[in-house]
């Protein structure tokens, strides 16, 4: 069911303590290096590994079990193999390798094989990221985060408060839907519905019977939530005080050197890489090939 | 002074079919009420009118001597709480102390006062060592207990009780009611609970019966349920100890103000 939100996992790790503010921008800033391609393959795969290592690392000591981001890169093997067809099947326009093999007219070079598995690389790194963001910061901090960010909208009027607080509720009514989702599942097994046979066809028609309750329940639970919540004293536009505090701390300071460390080599290893310029950064691989 | 009075309300929701009709209705500061009624008898909505969630069609209500109007629901919203019937549809935190805080964020508490109330209320409810669980590993009876502690610490006059114990086990029912009980006592809240428990309506002060939206039966516990005629047409129930005491009295013994088995048991020993 999670395939890219992890759930947190309670632990106190340096990763946990990190400000969340920090977090999302330290990883948006170690997101950035995996798009960088050398134009040797070889640099490419092997800068790629050692910003795996990196992340591992960073998993390690955030106590991230691995184990939930190979389940999550398995339950996307449709994907995997849907990609490798189409780099196998889509002919490479400049290659620079030798051939692979080939049947008649079709030719597949080598060229196809690395892109593809550079391809599976990066999208493991982007999956590390996400992982290490999402299981090791509470939805609460995450939301605060994003509202944080947001703040500077609030001068053209933009409700940002309003979006971290649905945000908020949309992530705690996750666990919940899911529930009620599995116990709609079995009744209506039990009456009779076939969820995991039959054609497309027949299958389509077997989730109806699953979306129409679910979404049915999700609006009364959101009727109820709302009285709740006007109940309690909630007006969106109103001030309110903040129950939790987010002071930073030295762990931030020693996150964020590291983190600017790693981005600073990448870059500059990119930069003053020999066929690439910093015009070429911009402008993008496929110009200079070209 | 009266916590609350109705005076010929009306409501309905499609424009033609009262829900309430013509319902008129007062209750004392300090009283403990239970409104019980077979679905769709008008219950419910009646919470929801006094919280000023509905607005009534015609009729007056006035919590603590003030007129419920547009301007002043927040005012009213300020001194009463409400605990609904759903555990999962009130948590509106992601952990059990965001929850109870949610409240006291919109109050805009400082936020030293604000960790103090938590704290309190959450060992009030018996939920300080969950500060930190997330709903989703939580009981029914553990999640209604924060929601009652969210809706406690902010300190209302008038606390209403919209089926709040209907889907939870006898365990969580006998918890919450133990605690409204004791703060009540201790606080002198008043009380309305709306229930179609009758075991649970009857350890109330009051009781009243309601039936397409008007008033059946208003009265002591006692009182209304030895109207058997309208309560056997109503199809309620009658309440366990109530025929108790009245298979008691055909041998002579009298019991008089006892409300659980307990002080039936207690009252027996003492007479021998």
């Amino acid at each position: 069911m999670n395939i890219i939100f992890g759930r947190y996992t309670n632990y106190n790790s340096v990763v946990h303590r990190i400000d969340a503010r920090v977090k999302i921008a330290l990883l948006i800033l170690l997101i950035v290096p995996i798009f960088f391609r050398f134009s040797v393959p070889s640099t490419s795969i092997i800068m790629s590994v050692i910003l795996l290592i990196i992340f591992l690392f960073v998993i390690f000591i955030s106590k991230t079990k691995v184990r939930t981001i190979l389940r999550s890169i398995a339950s996307m093997w449709f994907l995997l193999v849907f990609l490798m067809i189409v780099y196998l099947l889509v002919p490479s326009t400049d290659p620079i390798m030798g051939v692979m093999f080939s049947v008649g007219n079709w030719t597949v070079y080598w060229d196809a094989l690395y892109d593809c598995l550079y391809i599976y690389l990066r999208l493991m790194l982007i999956i590390c990221i996400m992982m290490i963001l999402t299981s090791t910061t509470k939805n609460t901090d995450l939301t605060y985060g994003f509202e944080w960010y947001m703040a500077p909208l609030k001068v053209v009027k933009f409700p940002s408060h309003a979006i971290a607080m649905t945000l908020s509720i949309a992530l705690r009514f996750i666990p919940t839907i899911i529930e009620e989702s599995q116990r709609i599942l079995k009744a209506q097994e039990s009456r009779g519905i076939d969820f995991s046979h039959g054609g497309l066809g027949k299958r389509f028609m077997a989730i109806i019977a699953l979306i129409i309750p679910l979404f049915n329940s999700a609006f009364t639970r959101s009727d109820e939530l709302a009285h709740a919540m006007e109940a309690r004293g909630y007006d969106p536009k109103a001030k309110r005080s903040r129950y939790q505090k987010y002071p930073l701390h030295w762990v931030d300071l020693y996150a964020t050197i590291f983190v600017v460390a790693v981005f600073t080599v990448y870059l500059v290893l990119f930069i003053t890489n020999k066929d690439m310029s910093i015009v070429n950064l911009i402008a993008g691989y496929e110009l200079i090939s070209w | 002074m009266k916590a609350l009075e109705i005076s010929n309300l009306c409501f309905s929701y499609d424009g033609n079919k009262d829900v309430i009709s013509n319902l008129s209705l007062s209750i004392e500061e300090g009283e403990y009420v239970s409104i019980v009624g077979h679905n769709g008898s008008g219950k419910s909505t009646l919470s929801q009118l006094i919280i000023g969630l509905l607005e009534a069609e015609s009729g007056e209500i006035k919590v603590f001597d003030k007129l419920l109007n547009p301007d002043n629901v927040s005012e009213i919203r300020r001194q009463s709480g409400i605990v609904f019937q759903n555990p999962d549809n009130q948590f509106v935190g992601s952990t059990v102390e965001d929850d109870i805080a949610f409240g006291l964020e919109n109050r805009q508490i400082e936020y030293d006062e604000m960790h103090e109330l938590v704290n309190t209320f959450a060992t009030r409810v018996g939920m300080i060592d969950y500060l930190k669980t997330e709903p989703s590993s939580l009981s029914g009876g553990q999640k209604q207990r924060v929601a009652l502690a969210g809706v406690l610490a902010l300190k209302p006059k008038l606390l209403i009780l919209d089926e709040a114990t209907s889907m939870l086990d006898p365990r969580g029912k006998r918890e919450i009611l133990d605690l409204v009980r004791e703060v009540k006592e201790q606080n002198g809240l008043t009380v309305i609970s709306i229930t179609h428990d009758i075991e649970e309506a009857y350890i109330a002060d009051r009781v009243v019966v309601m039936d397409h939206g008007q008033i059946a039966l208003n009265g002591a516990p006692d009182e209304v349920f030895s109207n058997e005629s309208v309560i056997k047409t109503l199809k309620l129930d009658q309440p366990f100890i109530y025929k108790l005491k009245k298979e008691f009295s055909k041998y002579g013994v009298e019991l008089t103000s006892e409300r659980s088995v307990d002080e039936v048991v207690e009252t027996l020993c003492q007479s021998k």
